[in-house]
């Protein structure tokens, strides 16, 4: 059995198997708490695995993956384990087993030939230029890194981001950027990870950039936390770009914004806030801007109801996944009519959900609020 | 014949152990079982891959293992009524399960069979005009509660699980909770059930009235049977209209003496507490050593709360924090907005994961003894923590008697199980002796199946198995219905 799994026998042995992780498990209530499909199940499977009970098969590795890695489940857990932490290692440990999804492998394609996941052509990642009006200037000492899933599925939200960065300094975008690797480290594939996120960090040294500012916390991640466990170095600085923006508001970089009329709530991404910690940075940008009012989801925080757009469960089960998003919105107060976020997935899911609800909402990145704002400051 | 199904069978065999799947009277193989399941229900309702068995094969107790043949995920009552109509004539064990929360092994499939996993059945229907509200058997205790919050009622029985446990689950446990002391368990407030028997005939039994008069008790048979006589579908419970006011006390004593005489005094002056629970010395260091809540050193602690409409919460609060000083409470606090009774709280909520949090096998016993008798519970159950030299956590519903001594244990050390194997015994027999019984809330399943024996040879009562025997061959006459439990 894998010394990846191993390492973690006594918190299998330790889990009471209360259950208590299933109620807030997003893919465990999609399922309807189908056992192997709830964090409690995936705790037993390993430790079958563990114990020899069960083998490494391709059922047990897609009940694995049949998760957001939202870490919701380690909040909860009355004994404190950390079942996120276990759970993508256990991905890891079954990779490295050679059991192969047929999900995962397409991701791993669609990354290795076109640089992305979508399967889009390389040379169509600056179309989202086309959303605004800003030039593409492609020299400067900060780079913005857009991230594929705002490059490719998110156009508008890129041009806004871009034009709000313009706005507010020498921004550039990374001529050559390509996907960070973080799709491989979800699917456990830590050679593929290595090897992307290696391309993307050369990339970005090449061209020369001392900081790189992205919206998208799995980049954020991939360059910061994943490079560091991989022991990767890298030549810059990297700034998820809400907690880049209240930096630059502390430091009296921002113009008054003020924006009459709009209600929204915040929805904390679990990469950002569960994963990363950052959970006040983007209310305080948000709260920035005169005239707007910031409420508060049903579960925020630490506390924050997965969107389902994460741990690549969408391209394991994508009915599934935007279920989990129109539940989601279910947290909403009353009468908001924005939904703001901070992660290009979230920004996607959200959005699909909010469509096939059929609600008047708008689905709005952290940068756009103040997009909007200066926007408006300058007409 | 009485089997021995003790909670630390696994431990003593040195491992954890899943007991063999001896199939009675099938005469299907595994593989055609789960294709004629399929036949009769569609292939989205049966599980019968390996990896599925395998984990609706625990619960949480950490000490029973078994493993079904399928599992099926009904979505309503004639998806049922088919399962048991093909069970009976294949003498198939049936094992029914909703969150699987259970604490004694009572939904461990410990002779295979099929599993009947409820949790995709989980519609809820509140119905204020007549104060009642029907749910079927997979809504959890809390999704009920909440849904009737939304109509200004709520569902009083509150089982420390009840974010996972599961009507059909909690009534076929006769569940209680932290509310027992007011509002008593599922019992006192279930009017009428639908159960599906053994052969597939679906009944309801019970009225969905506040009062009526008709059979002998049947409902009452199935609350508390744990999924020995047949499958609850779907059940009408009463409501109650949420409290206006609510204030919480949390008082600490030197000695458990005053403790008891405080909790004793709350129920003798009439002040009817909502909740009135118990914390025993190493509960409060331990709770206060995991979350760091700054809490003094202790002998005990009460936790009170006592609802009323707003005039008078203040008056009656007060009456309450009195009694505690009184008593001889040296620090006593009290709570009336939300954010300062969640603090005040967490000590009490905290205090299973803070056990849970430290030790990798807890066994939580459930003993309840007549109110006078609690002070007397918490010196003997000291006395058993120093003869074995074990760590014993007692926290409980004191407004009902109600304790639950946790059993802390490494099960890689023998002498340590050991010793907790004779700790659990002897704490049953104080419980016994004092006049009370060896579960409450938690029911008997496997763990506590010698223990209930033990209980009614004290009471002199043996033949009350045998009347159980008697029932169970009425209502389920080839034993098929969740086999091993009660020791039937």
């Amino acid at each position: 059995m894998s010394e990846i799994l191993q390492a973690w026998r006594k918190d299998l042995e330790f889990c009471k198997r209360c259950g208590l992780c299933m109620p807030i498990c997003p893919t465990g209530i999609a399922n309807d708490w189908y056992q192997s499909k709830t964090p409690r199940g995936r705790m037993l499977l390993l430790y079958g695995l563990v114990n020899s009970e069960l083998k490494p098969t391709k059922t047990l590795a897609e009940r694995l993956h049949t998760c957001t890695l939202c870490g919701y489940c380690a909040v909860k857990c009355p004994s404190g384990l950390k079942l996120d932490e276990i759970f993508i290692d256990a991905r890891r440990a079954l990779h490295s087993m050679g059991i192969k999804l047929p999900h995962l492998e397409e991701v791993s394609r669609r990354i290795k030939e076109s640089g992305n996941p979508y399967d889009m052509p390389a040379e169509e990642r600056f179309m989202w230029l086309d959303y605004g009006d800003e030039k593409p200037v492609f020299e400067g000492k900060a780079g913005l890194w857009v991230g594929c899933t705002l490059s490719y599925r998110r156009p508008e939200t890129a041009a806004n981001v871009y034009s709000l960065l313009r706005k507010l300094m020498n921004v550039a975008l990374v001529k050559e950027e390509t996907c960070c690797g973080a799709p491989f480290y979800l699917a456990g594939d830590l050679n593929g990870l290595e090897e992307q996120l290696l391309k993307a960090i050369k990339v970005v040294e090449r061209l020369g950039y001392e900081l790189l500012i992205t919206p998208c916390p799995s980049c954020a991640r991939a360059f910061t936390e994943y490079a560091e466990k991989l022991g990767l170095d890298r030549g810059f600085d990297v700034e998820y770009l809400p907690v880049f923006l209240y930096k630059l508001l502390n430091e009296g970089k921002v113009p008054e914004l003020s924006l009459n009329g709009l209600k929204v709530a915040y929805h904390d991404p679990c990469e950002a806030g569960r994963h990363m910690n950052i959970f006040d940075e983007p209310r305080a940008v948000i709260k920035a801007v005169k005239g707007i009012e910031l409420l508060e989801m049903n579960g925020n925080r630490l506390f924050s109801n997965c969107c389902g757009g994460g741990g690549l469960y969408i391209a394991l089960d994508s009915a599934k996944a935007v279920a989990i998003a129109e539940r989601r919105l279910k947290d909403l107060p009353r009468d908001v009519n924005a939904l703001v976020t901070a992660c290009p997935s979230c920004e996607v899911n959200l959005s699909i959900a909010v469509a096939n609800v059929g609600i008047e909402l708008e689905v709005l990145d952290v940068a756009e609020v103040w997009h909007r704002a200066l926007s408006r400051l300058k007409s | 014949m009485w089997r021995r199904f003790s909670a630390f069978i696994l431990f003593r065999k040195g491992k954890i152990h899943c007991f063999s799947a001896f199939k009675p009277g099938l005469n299907l193989d595994q593989h055609e079982l789960a294709s004629k399941l399929v036949e009769l229900l569609g292939e989205d309702k049966v599980l019968a891959q390996e990896e599925d068995l395998y984990v609706y094969g625990f619960d949480a107790t950490q000490t029973f293992r078994g493993k079904p043949w399928a599992v099926i995920r009904p979505t309503c009552t004639e998806d049922v009524v088919k399962v048991l109509a093909f069970a009976d004539q294949h003498v198939i064990p049936v094992v029914p399960r909703g969150g699987g929360s259970s604490l004694t092994g009572a939904v461990v499939p410990i002779r295979g069979g099929i599993v009947l996993d409820m949790t995709a059945m989980r519609s809820i229907r509140v119905d204020v005009e007549n104060g009642v509200v029907e749910a079927e058997a997979g809504a959890t205790i809390d999704q009920i509660d909440k849904e009737c919050r939304k109509y200004g009622f709520f569902f009083p029985p509150d089982p420390a699980s009840s974010e996972v446990a599961t009507l059909g689950g909690a009534l076929a446990g006769n569940s209680g909770g932290m509310r027992g002391a007011r509002y008593g368990t599922m019992r006192n407030w279930v009017l009428a059930i639908e159960v599906v028997l053994p052969g597939g005939k679906a009944l309801w039994l019970g009225s969905p009235t506040y009062k009526w008069r008709g059979t002998y008790d049947l409902m009452g048979l199935f609350v508390g049977s744990e999924g020995t006589l047949g499958v609850i579908t779907r059940a009408v419970l009463k409501i109650a209209p949420l409290p206006e006011r609510i204030a919480r006390i949390l008082a600490l004593f030197n000695d458990v003496e005053a403790a008891a005489k405080a909790i004793y005094e709350v129920r003798r002056r009439g002040l009817n507490p909502l909740i009135l629970e118990f914390l025993d010395r190493d509960s409060i260091l331990m709770v206060d050593e995991t979350y760091k809540l700054g809490l003094p050193k202790a002998e005990a602690a009460v936790l009170v709360d006592v609802d009323g409409p707003s005039e008078a919460i203040d008056r009656l609060a007060r009456q309450v924090v009195e009694l505690m000083k009184e008593a001889g409470a040296f620090k006593v606090d009290l709570a009336t907005d939300q954010e300062a009774m969640d603090k005040l709280y967490t000590a009490r909520r905290e205090a299973y994961s803070s056990v849970t949090r430290k030790y990798p096998v807890v066994i939580i016993e459930d003993i309840v003894v007549p109110l006078s008798k609690l002070a007397d519970a918490v010196r003997m159950l000291e006395e058993v923590k120093k003869k074995y030299g074990l760590t014993i956590i007692t926290f409980g519903h004191a407004g009902d008697g109600n304790l639950h001594p946790n059993i802390c244990i490494d099960p890689s050390n023998k002498e340590e199980v050991d010793k907790a194997e004779k700790a659990f015994y002897e704490i049953a027999k104080i419980a016994l002796k004092l006049g009370g019984a060896v579960s409450a809330e938690h029911g008997i399943g496997l763990q506590k199946v010698e223990l209930l024996k033990m209980e009614l040879e004290h009471r002199k009562s043996l033949e009350a198995m045998e009347y159980m025997k008697a029932i169970k061959r009425i209502f389920d006459p080839k034993g098929i219905m969740n086999p091993g439990k009660f020791g039937l």
